[in-house]
C-alpha cells in the first residue's frame, strides 16, 4: 500500500493544493497514517485511489487551517516585484501560480483533481463529499476567479512595466 | 482582453510540471515508520493470539484498551484477569522470536523504586540515589541518580525508576502529561492512545518504542498511586531488543507501598547483592 510512488502522487497532490512543502509533507504523511489506520474498514478495493485522495484532501484541508504560515508564503508572494520578463512561458507560469494562490483551498482543490488527477467532476464531487452541481459550481467561479486575476494582473503588469514608455 | 482563452488546458500543462515529482525522505520515511508505529482499526476485532508476528504486534488494539482503562481509575495496574469486559491482552512472546532463557538470571531490587526484577547474570547495575521526578525520557539519561540502571554488555542501557502519583492531577492527566513531555514527533512520541501492551510480571502497562528510528524503548504502568517508568535504549539493534526488554519486565513485581521519594536519605543504600534466581 506505501509504495513510493503511491507517496509521491498523494504528496504531489497536496503540494498543488497547499503550495507549501512542509505543510504537505505534512498532510501527506497524515493521510497516509489515516490510511493505514483505516485501510481494514475499506470494503470496495477498486475505490482504493478514490479513497486515498479523499484522505489527502482532507489532510489537506486541516492542514491549511495553520493560517499563519499559510497567510506569511501568500503576503510573501503578493509583495514580490513583478520581473520585467519577456519570456512569454516563463510569465504565463507565474501568472498562473499567483492566481493559483489565491484561489480558496477549496477551489484548488477542485482544480488540482479535476485538471491534474484528471478525475470526472462526479468523482471530483464524491472525494470532496459535495453534489455534483456544487462542484460544477466551485470549478465555474474558481476559474472565473482565475480569468479575473490574469486579466487584473495583465492589465497591472502592462502599465507598470519598468523602462516601457506608454504612448501618449 | 481576455488573456487566456485556454486557460483550462493551461491549467493542465501548468499543474504538471509544477507538481514534485517525488516526496521527501523524510515523507516516505514517516510513511515506513507509520506502518511499524501505528495500529490499524481491524485489530480491535481481531484476537489478540490471533497476531504472531513481531511487527504485527505493534498493530494491535491496544490503544482501544487502554484507552478503556485511562478512563476509570485505577488505570493500568489492574491483574489481567480483574479486568472484566475489556480484557487487557496478554502480550505473548512471538513464535518467530527466540524464546529467552532466563535460567541464570539474577535479581535486581530497587529499595527506593518498590520493585524487583530479574536481569541476565553478565549486566551491571546501579542502584538510584534520589528520587525521581516524572519527566520524559530524556531526563533519564545514564548515570541519572534518580534512576536504577542496568547496564548490557552491548552498550544498551535499562533504566528504571518510579514516582508517587500526585493526588492534584488526575491518572489520566498524568499520563498525557508524561506522554507529551517529549514534544510532539509523533513517531517517536506516540499520542498515549497508541501506546501497545506489555506485561509487569502479572500486571499489564503500556510501552511504545521498538523503532529503529527512535532508538529506544519505554513503558509505564500504574500500580499502588505509582507510576512506574521503564525504558530501554542502545545496545547492538538500537533499540534496546524489545524481546528482551518485555522478558525483563515479564519478571517485575512491584511493591509500591516500599518505594522511598523522600529527597535525602541517609545512609544511601548500596548496591544490593544480587542473588541468583
Amino acid at each position: 500500500m506505501l509504495a513510493a510512488g503511491t507517496v509521491d502522487r498523494l504528496y504531489g497532490i497536496a503540494r498543488l493544493i497547499l503550495r507549501d512543502s512542509d505543510l504537505a509533507e505534512d498532510a501527506t504523511q497524515e493521510a497516509l497514517e489515516d490510511a493505514w489506520r483505516h485501510l481494514p474498514t475499506l470494503r470496495d478495493v477498486e475505490r482504493f485511489d478514490a479513497w486515498l485522495y479523499r484522505l489527502v484532501v482532507n489532510a489537506c484541508a486541516q492542514a491549511g487551517r495553520h493560517r499563519r504560515r499559510w497567510r506569511t508564503e501568500i503576503t510573501l508572494l503578493v509583495t514580490e516585484p513583478s520581473e520585467p520578463d519577456h519570456a512569454s512561458a516563463l510569465a504565463d507560469r507565474d501568472q498562473l501560480e499567483r492566481g493559483l494562490r489565491r484561489l480558496t483551498g477549496a477551489q484548488r482543490t477542485i482544480i488540482v483533481l479535476h485538471f491534474y488527477v484528471d478525475l470526472p467532476l462526479k468523482e471530483v464531487a464524491g472525494i470532496m463529499g459535495i453534489p455534483v452541481g456544487t462542484a460544477k459550481s466551485r470549478l465555474h467561479y474558481a476559474l472565473e476567479a482565475m480569468r479575473t486575476a490574469l486579466a487584473a494582473e495583465e492589465r497591472s503588469t502592462l502599465g507598470t512595466r519598468p523602462g516601457e514608455v506608454r504612448s501618449a | 482582453m481576455n488573456r487566456p482563452p485556454d486557460l483550462e488546458q493551461r491549467l493542465r500543462v501548468h499543474l504538471a510540471e509544477e507538481a514534485p515529482r517525488h516526496a521527501s525522505d523524510r515523507v516516505l520515511e514517516a510513511a515506513l515508520a507509520t506502518v511499524w508505529s501505528t495500529r490499524q482499526e481491524r485489530a480491535l476485532r481481531t484476537p489478540w493470539r490471533s497476531f504472531s508476528m513481531p511487527g504485527t504486534l505493534k498493530l494491535v488494539a491496544a490503544p482501544a484498551i487502554l484507552a478503556l482503562a485511562l478512563a476509570s481509575s485505577g488505570l493500568l495496574g489492574p491483574r489481567a484477569a480483574d479486568v472484566g469486559s475489556a480484557p487487557i491482552p496478554s502480550p505473548s512472546p512471538s513464535p518467530s522470536a527466540q524464546p529467552i532463557d532466563t535460567t541464570g538470571w539474577l535479581t535486581f531490587t530497587s529499595d527506593r523504586h518498590g520493585f524487583s526484577l530479574r536481569y541476565p547474570a553478565d549486566w551491571t547495575t546501579r542502584h538510584a540515589t534520589a528520587p525521581w521526578v516524572r519527566g520524559g525520557i530524556d531526563h533519564d539519561m545514564p548515570g541519572d541518580p534518580a534512576t536504577d540502571e542496568l547496564d548490557l554488555p552491548d552498550g544498551g542501557v535499562f533504566w528504571l525508576a518510579s514516582t508517587a502519583l500526585p493526588a492534584s492531577v488526575p491518572v489520566d492527566q498524568w499520563l498525557d502529561q508524561y506522554a507529551r513531555a517529549n514534544g510532539p514527533v509523533r513517531t517517536c512520541w506516540p499520542a498515549l492512545a497508541d501506546w501497545q501492551p506489555i506485561a509487569f510480571g502479572d500486571l499489564a502497562g503500556a510501552y511504545h518504542g521498538g523503532l529503529a528510528v527512535c532508538d529506544f524503548t519505554e513503558a509505564v504502568i500504574l500500580d499502588g498511586g505509582r507510576a512506574y517508568a521503564f525504558a530501554a535504549a542502545g545496545g547492538a539493534d538500537g533499540v534496546g531488543d524489545l524481546d528482551l526488554f518485555k522478558a525483563v519486565l515479564s519478571t517485575a513485581v512491584l511493591d509500591p507501598a516500599s518505594a522511598v521519594d523522600t529527597p535525602a536519605e541517609s545512609p544511601s543504600p548500596g548496591p544490593a547483592s544480587p542473588s541468583p534466581s
